[in-house]
């Protein structure tokens, strides 16, 4: 497990270095250069290039950028001039930027996790019977229906006509009901799927005919040995599934006017503020490589046949 | 035991056994046959084709058929409501919405089949290739896809198009660079585990070549999956297309998200504008997931009976 | 001799869409008291789905019992309720399968999964408690009863039976008994999580598992084949069962591990009293230790006998076959092994008349059109249509083949 744990996080960390190192020269590789405004005169264009460090050659601006990201430094903001991109992002001051994106998406997991494997095994334990019907029609609409045509769509409802809720924002409990219900809709439609299959396959799986035969009431069969080992492969999907909570913030985000990471990241591609767009780039890689590993580690501690393995 | 009168008297003849007619009279279902029966029993295959069919017969001939043109400014239409002419309005161009729609569509169709074409093909080539060869070859490529995996698409796509413009190849190029990792994963999966199968050992130690083992024996073998594999593709990519369209990084041209953007700031005064591309939108989803569903259902071998 | 299971033309048969097979197609055997029936067949002969089917194991759908009636211990098991029927399965008849990898649950603890059984059976709950004081009331002050009650249903023995005895016999003569002889059976059959384990260590041990103390915490997955096996057959008898259904539990094995493995079951099974289905595909397996064997073929009993007189006083053209099929090494070298031409019978394209008439040297006009009867002497009971008295001139080379097998066998 020690090993199968430590080859993770070297994994890992390479994979945040590459990722790194990529943006950078993809970046440096964007045609038209920073400050393509013509009004900029030549001296004063040659004046922000030595500000921002650009005009040294690109390897030794790599090398300092990889010194100031081991910092946590990412540099100022060209749109903002004189903002660091580090409190862009953090923001304790109005509690925008990371904390408010990471309130959603940790809102939307926390619904949609247990809400999936919920109606998942619902679904599974009444094979063939109308509720299993239902409930497999919905899953599949909520997996066909994007999440942004389902945000647009509660949002004109509930809040533009209805009036029920708040259409932006996402402080109070009120105004974070919609935005997490939107967000959520997806990955409790994917989990539920999964959950139906694995379920229904662990009833043909030998072990539960044993466990039957061994005289088990049939609530110990589903619980213990049905449910148990049907949830493995749904721990595997949550890497993938936190990816798509961070894509669906970007239209959550823009449609609730949340000023969070999503709303910046748009933002600071429109105003080519590259600065800004390197570091969320990387700070998006790294949280998806994190919640990878969290999730990896996750399966190894709950599948012993990975824990054991030497 | 007694003799009954049971008139089988005559029956009591040897007769030799028939084995062997027997044998040639079972019918021989061929796999891919049993597919597509199994695929076409299932009724709402047949509806949702036919609705995907329809669907896409409108994305084709709509806008050439149409005699309401869709560029420039027609002032006389600008704002229509809806009518007989104006089947679904027109918008702040004038241009009608209904022929509009449809050509929005026709974005979101190219986008995904040409993005899920190429990614599954990559995906293949590279899957079976890792899977195939083994040792350090697969090592390296696997560590490559890890890395790519945890890098989030949409990052991808928006450095993609800073770096090259804004056009719907610059989208089917971004995902074409994060879709083929999956598939290549799955690939590698599934020759990792044919690899081992008797007539792969069997061919190769027969001296039969490993380019004609991977080919002959290997891909044909995972077909299904990748077949799947490509249906779900489809969807996704036309999902993505949409996504970036309507937060404002897609390819700039009509499209169903991009017609969702613009209709959710009119939602109000032309609720058409918005309900029609986003219902048009959900409904091909579903049409595709479902038509992915059957056909992984049809392809499961597990349900052969 | 007494009847412990008694199956009566059971028909079994598995629906997919529209259309539907018969599996087992009124087979009809017994088990007697500490016996070893042995039931043996070639693949997709229906063994596993019969066996099974007395405990009501197969998945439904797409199986489904058509009809037959199961009788055990004075009930028909086809009758009772699914929870009256989880009383009988694991505590009365329990199975051993054939592939322990993944007939155990990978992801729970061995010892997990032996004393989850122990505690489902052997802890007595407040309407266990009830029912039986229920059955102890009229036994008033017999100790002879009492005993004989307390064997049965506690399994007590020894000193500690006469301890029972004496404490039960106080209580019956209490003017209310009942709620005092409750409140006792709960406190006697109490059964906690510590003693389920000491007991799953002991059996562990009891199959000859080294080091049980460690391997109660391992995963099947982290056993050797032998092993596995091992754990599964602990687990089967853990709650002595009277009936053991051992579903070919040596075909995943190594040669070197069969045998053992088969004679510690048969030495387990001895010391504890249980009867035995052992189901196999291998004639050759059951021949020096089952008591009575069945030959199964398309879903039918071909023959049944006890084990001489499948050997000796073979009566099927199946058996026969199945026989010469053996291989043997005290014949000259060189010589072609007998087989039977053709394959089992397709379940979807079963002949109207006997199943193995496709393959039968014997095989006769009525064979293909009828179901022959069954004809038993003395318990030894055969379909076949060679027993009907017009069959003679093929029943005449029948014999003379098996002459032939059996001066071979005795030169």
């Amino acid at each position: 497990m020690l090993k199968y744990v430590v080859r993770r996080v070297i994994t890992a960390a390479i994979t945040v270095f590459v990722l790194a190192t990529v943006t950078f020269f993809l970046l440096k590789l964007v045609p038209n250069g920073l400050f393509a405004d013509p009004n900029i005169t030549a001296e004063a264009r040659a004046k922000l290039y030595a500000h921002y460090g650009l005009d040294k050659p690109v390897f030794e601006q790599y090398l300092v950028y990889l010194r100031n990201l081991a910092h946590l430094d990412l540099g100022e903001s060209i749109a903002n001039p004189g903002r660091k991109i580090t409190t862009m992002i953090l923001d304790p001051a109005t509690g925008n930027g990371l904390p408010q994106s990471m309130r959603l998406g940790l809102c939307a997991l926390v619904f949609s996790v247990p809400m999936g494997i919920a109606l998942g095994t619902l679904s599974g334990l009444n094979r063939g019977r109308a509720l299993d019907k239902a409930l497999i029609g919905l899953s599949l609409v909520g997996i066909s229906i994007p999440s942004f045509v389902v945000a647009t769509m509660s949002v004109t409802v509930f809040g533009n006509i209805l009036g029920w809720l708040p259409t932006t924002g996402f402080s109070t409990p009120k105004e974070m009901i919609l935005p997490t219900v939107c967000l959520s809709l997806n990955p409790i439609a994917t989990i539920a799927r999964l959950m139906r299959t694995s379920l229904v396959e662990t009833e043909n799986a030998d072990y539960v005919k044993t466990a039957r035969s061994k005289g088990l009431k049939r609530s110990r069969i589903v619980v213990r040995h049905q449910v148990r080992n049907a949830l493995l492969p749904v721990v595997t999907i949550l890497g993938p599934i936190t990816a798509s909570l961070l894509c669906g913030t970007f239209v959550v985000e823009s449609i609730f006017n949340i000023k969070g990471l999503g709303c910046y990241y748009v933002e600071s591609i429109s105003d080519r503020d590259y600065g800004l767009v390197m570091g969320l780039t990387v700070l998006f890689g790294t949280f998806l490589v994190v919640a990878n590993l969290t999730v990896d580690i996750l399966y190894g501690l709950i599948d012993p046949r990975i824990r054991l393995k030497r | 035991m007694q003799t009954q009168k049971d008139g089988l008297d005559e029956l009591f003849r040897p007769e030799p056994c028939a084995e062997a007619e027997r044998m040639d009279a079972l019918p021989q279902v061929s796999y891919a046959a049993d597919v597509v029966k199994r695929f076409l029993n299932t009724p709402s295959v047949i509806v949702f084709s036919v609705i995907l069919a329809i669907i896409i017969a409108c994305c084709v001939l709509v806008p050439i058929l149409s005699p309401r043109p869709i560029t420039g400014i027609i002032d006389e239409a600008i704002n229509h409501k809806p009518s007989a002419e104006y089947w679904l309005g027109a918008d702040k161009f004038g241009h009608d919405f209904f022929t509009k729609m449809w050509k929005g569509g026709q974005t979101s169709f190219k986008v995904g089949f040409f993005a899920a074409v190429l990614q599954t093909l990559i995906g293949v080539v590279v899957g079976a290739i890792s899977g195939y060869a083994g040792g350090r070859i697969d090592q390296f490529i696997m560590r490559v896809v890890d890395v790519f995996i945890s890098i989030p698409y949409m990052v991808i796509v928006l450095v993609v198009r800073l770096i090259m413009g804004s056009s719907s190849y610059t989208i089917i190029f971004a995902l074409v660079v994060t879709g083929w990792l999956n598939t290549a994963r799955l690939v590698r999966g599934q020759i990792l585990q044919l690899k081992n199968e008797d007539y792969v050992l069997a061919a190769q130690s027969m001296g039969v070549s490993p380019a004609t083992v991977l080919f002959r024996h290997l891909i044909p073998n995972t077909l299904g999956v990748v077949i799947v594999s490509f249906t779900l593709a489809v969807p996704q990519a036309m999902f993505s297309e949409a996504f970036l369209s309507f937060i404002g990084m897609g390819s700039g041209e009509v499209s169903w998200g991009s017609l969702i953007r613009t209709g959710m700031e009119v939602r109000f005064r032309h609720p058409w504008q918005l309900i029609a591309p986003s219902a048009v939108l959900a409904l091909t989803m579903l049409c595709i997931q479902l038509l992915g569903d059957s056909l992984r259902d049809a392809l499961d071998p597990k349900l052969r009976k | 001799m007494e009847r412990l299971l008694d199956v009566r033309d059971m028909r079994v048969s598995f629906r997919s869409g529209k259309t539907s097979v018969e599996a087992i197609r009124g087979a009809s055997f017994h088990v007697n008291e500490k016996e070893i029936m042995a039931i043996v067949g070639e693949s997709g002969s229906g063994k596993s789905v019969l066996t099974q089917s007395c405990l009501r194991l197969i998945a439904s759908p797409p199986g489904q019992i058509d009809g037959g009636e199961v009788w055990f211990c004075g009930r028909d098991l086809m009758s009772l309720s699914e929870s009256q029927l989880q009383r009988v399965r694991g505590r009365e008849i329990s199975v051993i399968f054939q592939d322990a990898m993944t007939a155990l649950n990978p992801t729970m603890k061995i010892g997990d999964q032996i004393t989850e059984m122990l505690l489902q059976h052997l802890r007595m709950t407040r309407a266990d408690a009830r029912a039986l004081a229920e059955e102890i009331l009229p036994l008033r002050e017999e100790p002879e009863k009492i005993a004989q009650w307390l064997q049965r249903n506690l399994r007590s023995s020894g000193e500690r039976l006469a301890e029972d005895t004496v404490a039960l016999s106080g209580f019956l003569r209490e003017k209310e008994p009942r709620g005092p002889i409750e409140q006792w059976l709960l406190q006697r059959g109490a059964y906690t999580r510590a003693q389920a384990r000491e007991e799953a260590v002991r059996l562990l041990a009891s199959v000859k598992i080294p080091d049980p103390q460690k391997r109660i915490d391992q995963y099947i997955f982290q056993c050797s084949g032998g092993m596995r096996q091992r754990v599964m057959i602990a687990m089967a008898l853990s709650c002595r069962p009277r009936l053991v259904i051992a579903d070919e539990p040596t075909t995943a094995l190594d040669v070197t591990i069969k045998a053992e493995i088969l004679d510690l079951l048969a030495q387990l099974i001895r010391s504890l009293g249980t009867s035995i289905i052992l189901i196999t595909h291998d004639l050759g397996t059951v021949a020096s230790c089952a008591d009575r064997i069945g030959v199964m073929y398309g879903g039918q009993f071909m023959e049944q006998g006890t084990s001489r007189e499948i050997f000796y006083e073979t009566l099927h053209p199946y058996t026969l076959g199945l026989l010469q099929a053996m291989p043997r090494l005290d014949l000259p070298r060189g010589g072609a092994l007998s087989t039977i031409p053709g394959n089992p019978p397709n379940l979807n394209r079963m002949p109207s008349g006997c199943p193995f008439s496709t393959r039968c040297r014997y095989c006769m006009a009525v064979c293909k059109e009828q179901q022959p009867p069954q004809a038993e002497w003395n318990g030894h009971t055969v379909r076949c249509w060679l027993y009907d008295p017009r069959a003679a001139q093929q029943k005449e080379l029948f014999d003379a083949e098996k002459e032939r097998l059996h001066v071979r066998n005795d030169a």
